[in-house]
């Protein structure tokens, strides 16, 4: 067995985990899918270089959000969502249940990206990614009362903001 | 304890509580309005977040994998210890420094250091006019310019691709192979090379044209190289 062969061994099982940070980093669905190939480069550079980690999916995790930082610090853009970046999900059975879930993950994916980045980040990170609000804290850089404020903060303006789309598109 | 519904929810939702203070809060949410909304509005959210992951495509996990595999392996970055540089000094000094003697630099080949060289002026030595870019776009960067000339005698085509941040790789198309630069690195296919000369990156690729990538950043120039379908050609897994 190889080194890349081990390297992968290792790490794609967490290749879901960085497609969805690199989604919430990038809005654009090339773009993330650049990032999350980027991720990988810089993983099995360290990975050779003599420095695996002690547990994947942070280690990848960080270092997904150092690059999509720098990408966007890079771009000196504001990132903005269009219904374009959001209405390309892969191809899904058309009936009406997978139609419901798409409107729903559309209006969530939108509530998502009107968050400030901290609280966006924070949400990803520990109901996406399934990190401990101490881990979030490391990634982050910030204390961990923090990050759980951010977290709440998010998930309660995420709520409040697809409630409030259901509502506009119920409205008469 | 200070009544805060928004803190002790967040902690609560965190798994930060001990089990004492859990329970107690546990206890307090069926009394306290103000809680209890918190702690609803924050599992909703929880709900709606964990309801839009996604998993990643197919095509997503092939372009890793295939990434993974064209990259070689970086060499080993061995630290000398402090007591084996003493050592080796003192050899030098004793030996009148011929065990420490500096091996001489290998030339590269001409088209190697000249498009090097081209790479770090800034890649003023090109005139057109030429065809449309294989690409508009390499990941961030954007197309910039293309133009022809001549590298240690092999004709090449160049195009630049820059972003507004001044990073920038150049692609060198020919029509017979780039020779190998000393250093390289291989694959375990040998399809591809790669290699670090004067601080810039090199990519090469015979197929499906004899192409020569160059940047100063090697993952920017590996996704270059991957979204121009250098490193696919014999390297992908058999399905």
């Amino acid at each position: 067995m190889t080194a890349a062969d081990d390297f992968l061994r290792a790490t794609l099982p967490a290749l879901d985990l960085v497609h969805n940070l690199a989604r919430r980093l990038a809005p654009a669905r090339a773009d993330a899918e650049d990032l999350v190939q980027e991720t990988y480069l810089r993983a099995w550079q360290a990975w050779t270089a003599g420095r695996p980690p002690r547990r994947v999916e942070p280690w990848l995790a960080t270092i997904c959000l150092n690059l999509g930082r720098d990408r966007a610090r890079r771009a000196a853009t504001r990132l903005e969502v269009t219904s374009d970046t959001l209405a390309d999900h892969p191809d899904g059975i058309d009936v009406a249940a997978e139609a419901i879930h798409r409107v729903q993950r559309t209006q969530v994916e939108r509530a998502l990206w009107a968050l400030p980045e901290p609280q966006r980040m924070a949400v990803t990170l520990m109901d996406l990614g399934g990190f401990t609000a101490a881990e979030v804290a490391a990634m982050l850089g910030s204390p961990r009362g923090t990050v759980l404020a951010w977290a709440h903060r998010g998930r309660k303006a995420l709520a409040r903001a697809v409630r409030e789309q259901e509502g506009d598109r119920h409205a008469p | 304890m200070r009544h805060d519904p928004q803190r002790t929810a967040a902690a609560y939702l965190g798994g930060q509580l001990p089990r004492r203070h859990r329970d107690r809060f546990e206890a307090h949410l069926l009394a306290c309005e103000a809680c209890w909304r918190e702690v609803q509005a924050g599992r909703r959210g929880r709900a709606l977040a964990e309801a839009a992951r996604e998993v990643a495509p197919q095509h997503l996990r092939e372009r890793v994998r295939a990434t993974i595999e064209a990259t070689p392996l970086s060499p080993p970055r061995c630290r000398p210890r402090r007591w084996v540089a003493v050592t080796a000094l003192a050899l030098a000094a004793v030996l009148g420094g011929g065990l420490l003697a500096v091996r001489e630099p290998r030339t590269q080949p001409a088209p190697i250091a000249a498009a090097v060289a081209s790479y770090q002026a800034g890649g003023g030595t090109w005139s057109g006019p030429t065809g449309p870019p294989p690409a508009q776009q390499l990941g961030d960067l954007r197309w910039h310019s293309s133009g022809h000339g001549t590298l240690g005698g092999l004709p090449v085509v160049a195009h630049t691709y820059q972003d507004a941040a001044g990073h920038r790789v150049v692609l060198l198309r020919a029509d017979r192979s780039f020779p190998t630069a000393i250093g390289a690195r291989h694959p375990a296919t040998g399809a591809t090379w790669i290699a670090e000369v004067d601080g810039v990156v090199l990519f090469c690729a015979d197929q499906p044209a004899p192409s020569l990538l160059l940047g100063q950043d090697q993952a920017e120039v590996l996704v270059a190289a991957s979204l121009l379908g250098l490193d696919a050609a014999g390297h992908r897994p058999a399905p």
